[in-house]
C-alpha cells in the first residue's frame, strides 16, 4: 500500500503537466465547443489504451489495434447495413466479438507459436487491415447506413448543466472503472503483472505464458472492438483504408505517457487515463490553433518521442545503472 | 526404516534430445531428515531436484509422494502437493509486493477475487515464522539475495510444505545468512518436512545432512547415512577417480612464483583510494608475475572493485595507474588496449555468445588485431588462432565450430579464459574463475593461472572458494563492507585469517 | 579442385525450402497468366521489389544485432521527396545523389541519437520516427507530386549483362554483406552483440558504435531505395512506400535471420526476396488488391518466425527494454 500512492502520483505528473500546459497556452480550450470536442475524442483512445495497457504490463506490445479497430468498424458497418434496426447492445456485441476474435488470434500466435509480440502484431496489422477490406468488399460505410442507435451514443447522453456527457464517454468511464477494479482484484489479472515483472518466475509458479498472452491480446482486441463502436458513433462513416489507421501509435503513446514500464510489470489505469486525456487535449489544441492536417503526423511523431522521454523520467528504476550494485554490503 | 518415505523416486531417467541427464536414479526423502545430493557439475543433481519438484517430467521411472504415485504436470502442481524447490538464483517479481510475491499464481480468494487482507495476514505469519523482518507490502525490487531466498521459502510455505529442496542456495550467502538458513532448516526438520539439499560445499553437507546420495554422469553411484562417509570418500565417489582435493592442495602447495623481498618486480597496477558503488577508498598494488587474491564475503564489494578497475563501471573517486601512468577506462575495450583484461564471474550472462561457435567466441576480443586494414579477417588465420588458444586447455569439444552453449560449464569457462588470454594481457582480473566448474577443470584452470603468472602476467583474483584463494594466491587481500580490511601472506594466509578479516564489521 | 558441394557454400534446409517455393510460385504464375514466364516480364517484376530487397539486406545488420528499425519505409519516402525537391530546384545529379545518401545516413543517425537520449527501446523510437519522418515528408510535399528530370528516369529499365541495374546493386550488395558477416570485424561484432550484448561489451566490442553503424547503414540503404524508386516512377509523393518495413522484415525473417538477433542468413534474404517478389507479382496478376497482398505478407511473416521460433526460446521478449 505504501508504495502504491507515490507511484500512482508519480506516474500521473507528466500527463497532468501536459494537460495543464495545453490549457495555459491555449485558453480557448476552456470553451464549451472545445471541451465537447475533447470529450468526443477521448472515449475511442481511452478504450484502446486500456487494452494496450494490459499488453504492455505483460511486457509485450500490440501495434495491430488500429487495424483491429478498422476491421471491427467495417464488420459492424456491414452488420448495420443488413440489420438497420439492431439494438445498440447488439452493435456492441458484434464489434466486441470481432475485436475479441482478432485479439485472440494475436494471443494464440504469440502464446503458442512463440512469435515475438512486435513481429506478430506488425504482421496482423497488415492482415487485419486486409480483412477490413474483405469484410466490406472494399466499400465505404456511409452515414445513411449507420443507425441512429449508434450515432446517438456520441451525440446524446446525460445532461450535466448545459453540457451533455455522451453515452459513449459514460461507457468508457464505466469500462475504465471496471478494469481498474479488475486489475487489482482478479487473480488472473494479477498474474499478468507477475508475468510482466518476471516471466521466468511466473512460469515456475505455474503461470503459463500462453494463457497470459491469450488473455492480454484478447482483452486488447476486445477493447479495440469497443473503440470501433466509439469510432462509428463519432464519425458515422468508415472507410476500410482509413478507419483506425495509426491509432495504435496514440494508444501506445497514452500508455507510455501514463508511466507504465515498457519492460512490463507495472501500469495503472488512472495515469493512463490522464495520458489519453492529454493526447485528446493536445489534438484539439492543435485544431484550435489551426495546425493543418499535413502537420499532424509530424507533431504526433514528436510527441511520441517526448512521451518516451517523459516515461524515462517517471521510471526511476531505469536510470539506475547496473544490476551488479544492487546488493548491499553485508 | 519402516516409515513410508515422503518422496520415493524409483528408476528416474531423464533425456534431453536423446542425451541422458539421469540414468535410472532411485532416491528416497524421509520426513524430518535432510538428504544431500552431491556430485560434479553435470552429474545430474539439479536435474534430479527438478524432476522431483515437477519442473522436468522424467522420461522413465516413477515418483511417489507419501506412497501415492504422482506425476506433476507443472511446478505449480508440485507446489500445491507440498513439494517445492528453492532455486540457486531466486527470481522474485520486482514490481510486486512481498505478499504478492509469495502468492503469485495462487492468491487467496474470496468470491473469486483477490483476498488482500488474508494475503497480507498470512504473509506476515510466514515471515514471522522464518524470521524475515520485512513488511509484506514493500516491493521486492531491492531485496538482497539472502532475503530473496527466504521469500522463495516463504512462498513454498504458503502451501502445506511436505518436501523442500534447496538447490545450491548457500553459494551466495554470508556465513551469518547460512547460519540463519540452517536454523530454518532445523525448524523445518522438526515440523517433519522432508528436505533435500544440492550442494558443492561438502562441509555444509557434513553439517546438516542426515543422508547423502552421490551422482556421477547421471547415475546414482553411492548412497547412505552421512556417517558412512568422510570428505575423501565422498570426493572419491563424486569423481570416480583419485584426485587430490583442493583442501589437500592448500595444505601442501606453497605458492612459489613470487617471494616478496627476494626479487624486485615491476609494479604494473597501482590503485589509489578507489571508490564507487559498494566500495570505498580501496588501494592496492600489483606486481608483474604476481597472483593477488581478494577474499571476503559475497557483497563485500569485491566484484564492484574489479569492475571499476577494468572500466566496466565508473569509479566516483580515486585513481588507477597502469605501469606508472594514470588511466581512466570508460570501457572494457580501452582497458584491453592497455593490456588489462577481466574475466567476469557469470560466464553465460557476461562472457559467452552461447549459440555462436567456439571459434567466434575465442577470437572475439582480438578480432580487430586479426583483421587487415580493411577490417577483413582471413579464415585461415582465425582458425589457427582459435585452435591454438583452445589448445592451451584440454577443452572437450566436437570442434571449434561447435556452438559454445553445448559445452559443459567447465569447458565453457576454459573457452572464456582462452579468449581473454588470447588478448595477451599484462594484467588479468579474474572474478570467481572456477565458480560452478567441476573438480578436474578446476585443477586445470589453477595450473594455467599459475603458469600465466610465471610468464609475468599480473593476476588479481576474486574468489569465494577459500581453499582456492589460499592455494594459488601469493598474497590475499580481504575485503569487508566495501573496504580492504587487510593483507595476508605466508603463514598468516589461513582460512581462519581470511574469515576473521572478512567478518570484521 | 575440391569436390563441389552446396552445403560448403552455406546452403541449408531453409534455402532448399524457399527455392522449392519459388519454383512452385513460377508454376502457379504460369497457370494464372501465359505471359508470366516471359523473361522480360519476370525481370521487370522482380526489379520492382529490388528497392525493398536492398533495404532488407542491410536491415540484416540491425536485426542481427538484436534490435529492429521500423522507420526504413519513412526514410525511403522522405529521402525520395528531398531528392525530387532538390532536382526540381535545379540541382545537378551528383549533388542530389550525395544529398540523398547524406540524408539517409543522417536520419539513421537520428534514430541512434534518440534511442540513446530517450533510453527507450529501438522499436518504439523507430515507431515514433516512422511517424515523424513521414510527417516531415508530408509537410514538405503537401498533396503535390514532384517530378524529376526526364533523363534521370528509368534506371529500372536499363540492363547490364541480362540484369537490371537495381538487381545488380542488390546482388553485389548481397555478396558484400555476406562477406562482412562472415569475415569482417563489423559483421562479426554485430552478431556478437545480437547473441549476447553484455558479453560482447565485456569482450571489448563497442556496442553503441557498432549498433549505430547498423542504423546508419539501414538509413543509407533506405536512401538508395528512395532514389531508385523515384527513378523508376519519375516522381515522388509523400504517401509512397508505405508499409515496406513489413516487406523488408519479412524477407529478412523468411530468409532465416533470427528476429532475436545473433544469427543471420544473407543468402536466405536474397532467396526470400525472389520468392516474395514473385508471389506479389502473381497476386498482382490475379488482381488481388494491395491490402490483401499485405495480409498475405503478414501471414508469411508469422509463419516464418513461428517455424524458426519454435526452436529454443532463450529470450522470449527480445524487444524489451535493455538497460
Amino acid at each position: 500500500m505504501t508504495n502504491r500512492l507515490p507511484a500512482a502520483v508519480r506516474e500521473s505528473i507528466p500527463p497532468a503537466l501536459g494537460i495543464a500546459i495545453c490549457f495555459l497556452l491555449v485558453p480557448k480550450l476552456a470553451a464549451p465547443t472545445a471541451l465537447e470536442s475533447i470529450a468526443s475524442w477521448m472515449p475511442m483512445l481511452w478504450l484502446l489504451a486500456i487494452g494496450q495497457l494490459l499488453v504492455i504490463v505483460a511486457g509485450a506490445v500490440d501495434v495491430s489495434v488500429g487495424s483491429i479497430l478498422g476491421f471491427a468498424t467495417m464488420a459492424l458497418g456491414m452488420f448495420l447495413k443488413t440489420h438497420p434496426d439492431a439494438p445498440v447492445a447488439l452493435s456492441f456485441a458484434v464489434a466486441a466479438g470481432v475485436g475479441l476474435v482478432a485479439g485472440l488470434i494475436n494471443g494464440a500466435i504469440v502464446g503458442y507459436l512463440k512469435v515475438p509480440p512486435l513481429v506478430t502484431t506488425i504482421a496482423t496489422l497488415a492482415s487485419f487491415r486486409g480483412l477490413a477490406f474483405m469484410v466490406s468488399g472494399a466499400t465505404t460505410i456511409t452515414g445513411s447506413v449507420v443507425s441512429d442507435s449508434v450515432t446517438n451514443l456520441a451525440s446524446k447522453g446525460v445532461p450535466i448543466g448545459s453540457y451533455t456527457v455522451p453515452w459513449i464517454l459514460i461507457f468508457a468511464i464505466l469500462a475504465a472503472l471496471a478494469m481498474d477494479f479488475a486489475v487489482k482484484s482478479l487473480p488472473k489479472l494479477r498474474s499478468v503483472y507477475a508475468f510482466g515483472s518476471n516471466a521466468e518466475g511466473a512460469f515456475r509458479r505455474g503461470i503459463s505464458s500462453s494463457s497470459i498472452y491469450l488473455l492480454v491480446f484478447g482483452l486488447s482486441g476486445l477493447f479495440a472492438g469497443f473503440a470501433a463502436v466509439a469510432y462509428l458513433s463519432r464519425f458515422a462513416m468508415a472507410a476500410p483504408g482509413s478507419a483506425g489507421v495509426g491509432l495504435e501509435l496514440s494508444a501506445i503513446a497514452a500508455v507510455v505517457i501514463g508511466g507504465a514500464k515498457l519492460s512490463g510489470g507495472t501500469g495503472r489505469i488512472f495515469p493512463v487515463t490522464l495520458g489519453c486525456l492529454f493526447l485528446s487535449v493536445l489534438n484539439v489544441s492543435l485544431a484550435v490553433i489551426g495546425v493543418g492536417a499535413d502537420w499532424q503526423l509530424l507533431v504526433f511523431g514528436l510527441f511520441l518521442l517526448a512521451a518516451l522521454g517523459a516515461n524515462r523520467t517517471a521510471d526511476p528504476s531505469k536510470n539506475s545503472s547496473s544490476a551488479t550494485g544492487s546488493r548491499k554490503a553485508a | 526404516m519402516n516409515t513410508v518415505p515422503v518422496i520415493d523416486a524409483r528408476g528416474i531417467s531423464l533425456e534431453f534430445n536423446g542425451v541422458a541427464a539421469l540414468k535410472g536414479v532411485s532416491i528416497q526423502l524421509q520426513a524430518g531428515r535432510v538428504h544431500a545430493l552431491v556430485g560434479e557439475n553435470g552429474a545430474g543433481k539439479s536435474s534430479l531436484a527438478k524432476v522431483i519438484s515437477g519442473l522436468y517430467r522424467p522420461t522413465r521411472g516413477e515418483l511417489t509422494l507419501l506412497g501415492r504415485q504422482v506425476q506433476f504436470a507443472s511446478p505449480l502442481k508440485a507446489r500445491q502437493a507440498g513439494v517445492s524447490l528453492i532455486h540457486q538464483e531466486p527470481t522474485p517479481f520486482p514490481d510486486l509486493s512481498l505478499a504478492e510475491n509469495i502468492f503469485a499464481g495462487s492468491v487467496p480468494r474470496r468470491l473469486g477475487l483477490v483476498d488482500r487482507k488474508a494475503m497480507l495476514e498470512r504473509a506476515g505469519e510466514i515471515f514471522a515464522e522464518i524470521g524475515l523482518q520485512r513488511s509484506p507490502t514493500e516491493l521486492a525490487a531491492s531485496l538482497p539475495i539472502a532475503d530473496q531466498q527466504l521469500l522463495e521459502l516463504a512462498a513454498a510455505m504458503a502451501q502445506e510444505l511436505k518436501v523442500v529442496i534447496f538447490d545450491e542456495t548457500t553459494a551466495p550467502l554470508t556465513p551469518n545468512e547460512v547460519d540463519r538458513l540452517f536454523g530454518i532448516i532445523d525448524r523445518l526438520k522438526e515440523r517433519g518436512v522432508a528436505i533435500g539439499i544440492v550442494s558443492h560445499h561438502l562441509h555444509e553437507v557434513f553439517r546438516v545432512a542426515d543422508e547423502v546420495s552421490v551422482l556421477r554422469d547421471g547415475a546414482l553411484v553411492s548412497s547412505g547415512p552421512i556417517g558412512n562417509y568422510d570428505r575423501d570418500s565422498l570426493i572419491r565417489a563424486m569423481v570416480g577417480r583419485d584426485v587430490k582435493s583442493n583442501s589437500h592442495q592448500s595444505s601442501s602447495h606453497q605458492p612459489s612464483s613470487y617471494h616478496p623481498g627476494q626479487v624486485q618486480r615491476e609494479v604494473v597496477l597501482r590503485v589509489e583510494g578507489l571508490s564507487g558503488k559498494n566500495f570505498a577508498d580501496c588501494s592496492l598494488v600489483l606486481h608483474a608475475g604476481e597472483i593477488v587474491g581478494i577474499g571476503g564475503l559475497v557483497g563485500a564489494g569485491r566484484t564492484e572493485l574489479l569492475r571499476a578497475i577494468a572500466g566496466l563501471d565508473k569509479p566516483v573517486a580515486g585513481s588507477v595507474e597502469l605501469g606508472g601512468e594514470k588511466v581512466k577506462f570508460s570501457s572494457p575495450r580501452e582497458a584491453a588496449q592497455s593490456g588489462l583484461v577481466m574475466v567476469p564471474e557469470d560466464r553465460r550472462h557476461d562472457a559467452l555468445l552461447l549459440e555462436r561457435p567456439i571459434r567466434e567466441n575465442v577470437v572475439l576480443p582480438i578480432l580487430r588485431r586479426l583483421a587487415n586494414r580493411f577490417g577483413f579477417i582471413s579464415r585461415k588465420v582465425e582458425v589457427e588462432m582459435a585452435e591454438r588458444e583452445t589448445g592451451r586447455f584440454s577443452t572437450k569439444m566436437a570442434g571449434i565450430d561447435q556452438p559454445v552453449g553445448e559445452l559443459s560449464g567447465g569447458n565453457q569457462q576454459k573457452v572464456v579464459l582462452a579468449s581473454r588470454i588470447a588478448v595477451g594481457p599484462k594484467i588479468l582480473l579474474l572474478d570467481e574463475p572456477t565458480r560452478g566448474v567441476d573438480v578436474g577443470a578446476k585443477q586445470e584452470i589453477h595450473d594455467h593461472i599459475r603458469s600465466l603468472a610465471q610468464e609475468g602476467v599480473a593476476i588479481l583474483m576474486v574468489s569465494s572458494d577459500l581453499p582456492e584463494l589460499l592455494a594459488i594466491s601469493d598474497r590475499v587481500l580481504v575485503m569487508a563492507a566495501g573496504t580492504i580490511q587487510g593483507e595476508l601472506s605466508g603463514e598468516r594466509a589461513t582460512e581462519e585469517g581470511v574469515m576473521s578479516l572478512a567478518v570484521a564489521r | 579442385m575440391s569436390k563441389f558441394s552446396l552445403s560448403r557454400l552455406g546452403w541449408n534446409g531453409t534455402h532448399s525450402l524457399i527455392t522449392a517455393l519459388i519454383f512452385l510460385t513460377l508454376v502457379i504464375g504460369s497457370r494464372v497468366s501465359d505471359r508470366f514466364l516471359d523473361r522480360v516480364y519476370l525481370l521487370e517484376s522482380v526489379t520492382l521489389f529490388a528497392e525493398v530487397g536492398i533495404v532488407a539486406l542491410v536491415l540484416n545488420f540491425v536485426i542481427a544485432s538484436g534490435v529492429i528499425d521500423l522507420s526504413v519505409g519513412s526514410i525511403t519516402v522522405l529521402v525520395a521527396c528531398l531528392y525530387a525537391k532538390l532536382s526540381a530546384a535545379g540541382q545537378s545529379l551528383p549533388v542530389c545523389l550525395l544529398a540523398a545518401i547524406g540524408a539517409g545516413a543522417a536520419l539513421g543517425w537520428t534514430n541512434v541519437l534518440l534511442v540513446k537520449l530517450l533510453n527507450a527501446p529501438a522499436f518504439l523510437v523507430t515507431v515514433a520516427t516512422l511517424a515523424l519522418y513521414r510527417g516531415i515528408a508530408q509537410v514538405l510535399m503537401g498533396p503535390q507530386s514532384v517530378e524529376i528530370p526526364e533523363s534521370w528516369v528509368g534506371i529500372d529499365t536499363q540492363t547490364f549483362v541480362g540484369l537490371t541495374i537495381p538487381l545488380w546493386i542488390l546482388f553485389l550488395l548481397a555478396i558484400l554483406i555476406g562477406l562482412v558477416f562472415d569475415r569482417h570485424v563489423f559483421g562479426r561484432e554485430t552478431l556478437a552483440i545480437g547473441s549476447n550484448e553484455e558479453a560482447a561489451r565485456n569482450a571489448g566490442v563497442n556496442v553503441s558504435r557498432t549498433r549505430a553503424i547498423a542504423f546508419v547503414l539501414a538509413g543509407v540503404a533506405s536512401a538508395v531505395a528512395g532514389v531508385l524508386m523515384v527513378s523508376r516512377l519519375g516522381l515522388a509523393r509523400h504517401e509512397f512506400s508505405r508499409g515496406i518495413e513489413l516487406d523488408a522484415i519479412t524477407m529478412v525473417v523468411v530468409g532465416g535471420t533470427s528476429i532475436r538477433g545473433g544469427k543471420v542468413d544473407v543468402l536466405g534474404t536474397v532467396l526470400a526476396f525472389l520468392l516474395i517478389s514473385l508471389v506479389r507479382t502473381v497476386m498482382g496478376i490475379a488482381n488481388l488488391p494491395a491490402e490483401y497482398q499485405f495480409s498475405f505478407m503478414g501471414l508469411l511473416l508469422i509463419a516464418a518466425v513461428a517455424a524458426i521460433g519454435i526452436q529454443p526460446r532463450k529470450l522470449l521478449l527480445r524487444f524489451r527494454t535493455r538497460s
